[in-house]
């Protein structure tokens, strides 16, 4: 229970993020901060599916609610949601098999979450922007290069801040 | 699969996930006029590119379709102009009652209107809006668009009689074409539309259906002028010759607009 309660105060806190603080810190139309892309990477491994998938799709129509173009939001978030799980099998094949159980992004190591959320956020950029612009222009690449780096760097910096378990690896 | 299985069906996360999948961008496409634009021309192209293959598929039986429409329509062409005589409506000139058009070098046509026929009596006759101040005088023949209707009996000034086809005692010169034989029609039996050609010898063989036109050796019409296709064929053995039913083209009931044959010597100077 604990945890859905987490899971709320993230999305307000991803929300508000989008909302309030991007429009002020946009480099010039040319990178985009989406920091809201940390709420479907970090939603837990253990629960249930379709509880995980409602929660991942909840948050995808909020955000198109509020944010236009409506729609695209949940559909490339649900591409993270979908990916993540296979994403960490195919880089840790040695897992045991009921290694969802014990797995949180809390426990990651600095290394260990940027080969986590950094291609998942490019894929997820690539898509958005793709669709977005409806057009693959040498814009829209440097589009999606730079607003994944960007993007990135505020999930690295929430992750250090505020999510990573120190104790659990030291 | 009962509603039960499909519901199971849906509530497995990957087919969850796909269904989201498809509603968001829809969505998306849905409310965004460029995308939603895009999209649709895209579609018409790809349903364009089926639409041409198919039909380049279909193309033989397609052809074999449109040949069997084109015999129709070509066997109702033939149709109606082996009718041509028959079609009703208004002609501005005579062109259906050439058999041959070589007089016309040597006529012309002066167009008249009736002003009064008379109604199946054994002397059928018109009077028309022409008489002499226009160059027509007794002798002349007068044609429908169809054919030929009758001879010029009297004129005043201004106005003149017409003895029809259709009169006891008009006997026109005739013959059959293809036949290359003349034989002289008159109006025996007083049935209108119906002449009696006669004097073709027993030896010709005569078709219902056979043209018959007026004969070289006319001295009120020229040669080659239609009156009519033989109806029936009756031959009289004891009288040796043939003993035709002509169906003529023109009807006395709807004559439509005359034109007087006028020989070029002796039309009017203007």
């Amino acid at each position: 229970m604990r945890e859905v309660l987490y899971v709320f105060i993230g999305g307000g806190l991803y929300v508000s993020f989008q909302a309030g603080v991007v429009p002020l810190i946009e480099v010039s139309d040319i990178a985009w901060p989406m920091p809201y892309v940390l709420f479907w990477l970090t939603l837990p491994f253990h629960w249930n599916k379709g509880l995980s998938l409602s929660f991942a799709a909840g948050f995808g129509v909020l955000m198109d609610l509020l944010f236009p173009p409506h729609g695209l939001q949940t559909f490339c978030g649900l591409w993270i949601w979908g990916l993540r799980r296979w994403w960490i099998q195919l880089f840790n094949p040695n897992l045991p098999s009921e290694w969802e159980k014990d797995f949180s992004v809390s426990s990651l190591a600095p290394g260990e979450f940027f080969f986590y959320a950094f291609p998942l956020t490019f894929w997820h950029h690539t898509l958005y922007f793709t669709l977005a612009k409806w057009s693959l222009s040498v814009e829209v690449v440097l589009q999606i290069v730079l607003s994944s780096a960007y993007t990135f760097l505020w999930e690295w910096l929430i992750f250090e801040l505020v999510l990573r378990r120190r104790h659990v690896r030291a | 699969m009962s509603a039960l299985s499909w519901l199971r069906l849906f509530l497995h996360t990957p087919v969850l996930w796909g269904i989201i999948q498809v509603l968001s961008l829809y969505t998306y496409i849905r409310y965004t006029p460029q995308v939603r634009s895009y999209v649709n021309r895209w579609a018409f192209q790809v349903s364009s590119s089926f639409h041409a293959f198919f039909h380049w598929l279909r193309r033989p039986w397609i052809a074999l379709a449109r040949v069997e429409e084109l015999e129709v329509a070509n066997a109702e062409l033939m149709e109606a102009l082996a009718n041509l005589p028959k079609v009703q409506g208004p002609v501005s000139y005579p062109v259906g009652a050439w058999g041959d058009v070589s007089f016309m070098k040597n006529y012309k046509l002066h167009p008249v209107e009736v002003i009064y026929q008379t109604l199946h009596i054994r002397e059928n006759f018109a009077i028309l809006n022409q008489g002499g101040r226009a160059g027509i005088y007794p002798g002349l023949g007068v044609l429908s668009p169809k054919g030929a209707v009758g001879i010029i009996a009297e004129t005043t000034a201004t106005h003149s009689v017409m003895y029809a086809l259709f009169h006891k005692d008009v006997h026109l010169s005739a013959s059959l074409p293809r036949q290359q034989v003349m034989g002289l029609t008159s109006w025996k039996e007083p049935v209108l539309n119906r002449l009696l050609l006669e004097y073709v010898p027993l030896y010709v063989s005569v078709s219902v259906g056979d043209e018959v036109w007026t004969a070289p050796n006319s001295i009120l019409f020229p040669a080659g002028i239609r009156i009519g296709q033989v109806k029936k064929v009756n031959t009289d053995f004891t009288r040796g010759f043939h003993a035709i039913e002509v169906a003529t083209y023109t009807d006395w009931h709807a004559l439509g607009p005359l034109y007087v044959l006028v020989p070029l010597s002796s039309a009017p100077s203007p």
